[in-house]
């Protein structure tokens, strides 16, 4: 964050190179993390050891393996590492396919949002006067209204289903990035190499994508790093209060929501073990995130 | 500073009448309500005699004109299913969600200002990187799902706290520190980050190279800059707060009107939802308008305009 590079500026001038990227400077061990759960996600029908659906009523809830004592629960052997559900699904299994809905809400939304916000905030920023006037107040509303709220509306209204979450959280996200291009497009613009590009007669679009663009992305890429994790818990929250992905999907918010009905049976781990692969993955991310931001720009993006 | 008010409640209920005209619209997208509330075996005449009961016989121009007007007497219609007026309903059940909302951010503030202090003043060090660590677990962590490990071990294993209702002071310290904990996290964070800023600034420095105590200069003239954005940060948590208080509210068994407005959403009672949208607007325009002021009054150098 800021910190650093306030406390070297006092000391030391920084120089350029300082701020590049060295392999010792990466955060090995969540991108570490992260590559294995993408990898466990993409490869999921290879790696998990039941069909997250299979259904057994006969071995419903069987213990976490290390919860095992004497008869009850179910010998590991059989593969059931973290328990079963009520339904006798394999809850490692349904984890494995749970971390793919996420990954792809969280990717597959954030996209959305960048490629509605980005040319929304370029134009916005180029144009200026009223155009950007009326862009902005509309991204004040968007922002200031909770997308937890607009969400569940309209997906009540418009019912639920995997692809639906993803458009919805995808086209609600669309202010931050639309903010985020416009700021510093309007910095950007009385830059020198703009004006060049312009008395060049560079088309707009052109000075717009190929000139400006590519100095913008830094400052998208931080916030995507903000935007994945905040996605994937949106739609875990979603599914968790019922309206978002159909109860077929593994989708570890539904996962959680299902054996929370069970909690005070003493049937913890059906709620609890889901919870934590969503943490890890989310956890990771958000460290990434954490270090993009200090490395690529501490000064510009705060919190 | 009366023309900069003016504008801004001018401003505000521009916002508000856009809001509330969007849920309006999105209502109508929805669905024939009728659908809903109609059982299998009525009849197209009962069918009609119900929507006519409810107003939804009238053209739509009718019906938001209606609405507008009754919107600006308080008065939202009738829940489709319990029979009351919705906008009461509503009501009703704010206080309660208002009390999470407000006990969760107290804890979020008396617990993140300091922290967050605590790991700028140490900046560098073990503290700050174990705060630091432990403060991206927490907004990591699944706010429903913190609820639940909350319920399991106070009131499932350890029978300390109670899990739902809101009956006694103890009933809020679960579901207000569920609410809590991102916040706590995330203000640890912004505060570091704002008091950097400051603590790296001239004036600062001028402090210090006066003689004043470095405890002087830190909490003093430091942390009261370092405020400002903060102040702005709380403002728009609210809307944050609100959000997770569905969640809080549906796990906690939180008697607020976020569960019922959720019910209503399942069942499409489309005077709840619009009574708890006006509710929302209200709150966010009033929010924001206190922001901007308390802006003015901590930074004198923000001129009204």
């Amino acid at each position: 964050m800021a910190s650093v590079s306030a406390q070297t500026a006092a000391q030391q001038p920084v120089s350029p190179r300082k701020r590049a990227i060295h392999w010792g400077n990466l955060p090995w061990p969540s991108i570490l993390v992260l590559i294995s759960l993408v990898m466990v996600a993409i490869f999921a029908p290879l790696i998990s050891p039941h069909n997250p659906r299979e259904q057994d009523i006969l071995l419903q809830f069987a213990r976490p393996f290390w919860r095992i004592t004497g008869t009850a629960g179910f010998p590991p052997e059989a593969g059931y590492w973290l328990g079963t559900d009520d339904l006798g699904r394999d809850i490692l299994s349904n984890i494995i396919y749970g971390l793919r809905i996420s990954l792809l809400v969280g990717f597959v939304a954030v996209t959305i949002s960048l490629v509605i916000g980005t040319p929304v905030g370029l134009i916005a920023g180029f144009r200026r006067g009223r155009t950007d006037d009326i862009i902005m107040r509309l991204v004040d509303i968007q922002l200031a209204l909770p997308t937890i709220l607009i969400a569940l509306g309209v997906l009540a209204v418009w019912g639920s289903g995997l692809w639906k979450v993803i458009l919805v959280i995808g086209i609600v996200g669309w202010a931050n990035y639309a903010r985020l291009v416009r700021g510093s497009v309007l910095i950007e613009r009385e830059k020198d190499y703009v004006t060049s590009a312009q008395a060049l007669g560079t088309a707009v679009p052109r000075t717009l994508f190929v000139h400006i663009l590519p100095n913008v992305l830094n400052a998208l890429l931080v916030q995507i790093s903000v935007d994945v994790p905040r996605v994937i818990l949106l739609e875990a929250t979603l599914s968790f209060l019922g309206l978002g992905v159909s109860i077929t999907t593994p989708s570890l918010g539904l996962m959680v929501a299902r054996g929370y009905e069970r909690l005070f049976s003493g049937v913890w781990w059906t709620s609890v073990l889901p919870g934590v692969g969503l943490m890890i993955l989310v956890l990771s991310i958000n460290l990434l995130g954490d270090w993009l931001r200090d490395t690529l720009d501490p000064r510009k993006l705060n919190a | 500073m009366s023309t900069f008010l003016i504008k801004r409640l001018f401003q505000a209920v521009l916002a508000v009448w856009i809001v509330v005209t969007l849920v309006f619209v999105l209502l109508q997208v929805a669905g024939n309500p009728i659908d809903v509330l109609a059982p299998d075996d009525m009849t197209q005449l009962q069918r009609q005699d119900l929507a006519r009961s409810l107003g939804l016989d009238q053209p739509l121009h009718i019906q938001y004109g209606r609405f507008l007007t009754n919107l600006v007497q308080g008065d939202l219609g009738i829940s489709y299913f319990s029979r009351q007026p919705a906008m009461g309903l509503v009501l009703e059940r704010f206080p309660a969600t208002l009390r999470l909302i407000l006990v969760a951010l107290a804890m979020a503030l008396t617990l993140g200002i300091p922290l967050g202090v605590w790991a700028a003043v140490n900046a560098g060090g073990p503290l700050d990187s174990a705060l630091r660590f432990m403060s991206v677990i927490g907004i990591s962590a699944p706010t429903f799902w913190i609820g639940i490990l909350f319920i399991l071990v106070f009131s499932v294993q350890l029978e300390w706290l109670p899990s739902s209702g809101n009956a006694s002071w103890q009933h809020y310290i679960l579901p207000g520190f569920t609410l809590a904990l991102y916040r706590i996290a995330f203000f640890t964070r912004m505060v570091r980050s704002s008091m950097l800023d400051v603590l790296s600034q001239d004036f600062v420095r001028t402090g210090r190279s006066k003689g004043l105590s470095e405890r002087l200069v830190t909490y003093k003239h430091a942390f009261r800059n370092a405020l400002v954005p903060v102040i702005t940060i709380v403002g728009l948590q609210f809307g944050s707060l609100l959000s997770g208080a569905v969640v809080t509210e549906t796990i906690f068994a939180w008697p607020g009107m976020n569960r019922l407005v959720l019910t209503a959403m399942y069942n499409l009672d489309y005077p709840i939802i619009l009574s708890f949208a006006v509710i929302v607007a209200l709150l966010f325009a009033g929010i924001n308008l206190i922001v901007d002021v308390l802006y003015g009054l901590i930074d004198p150098r923000v001129r009204y305009g």
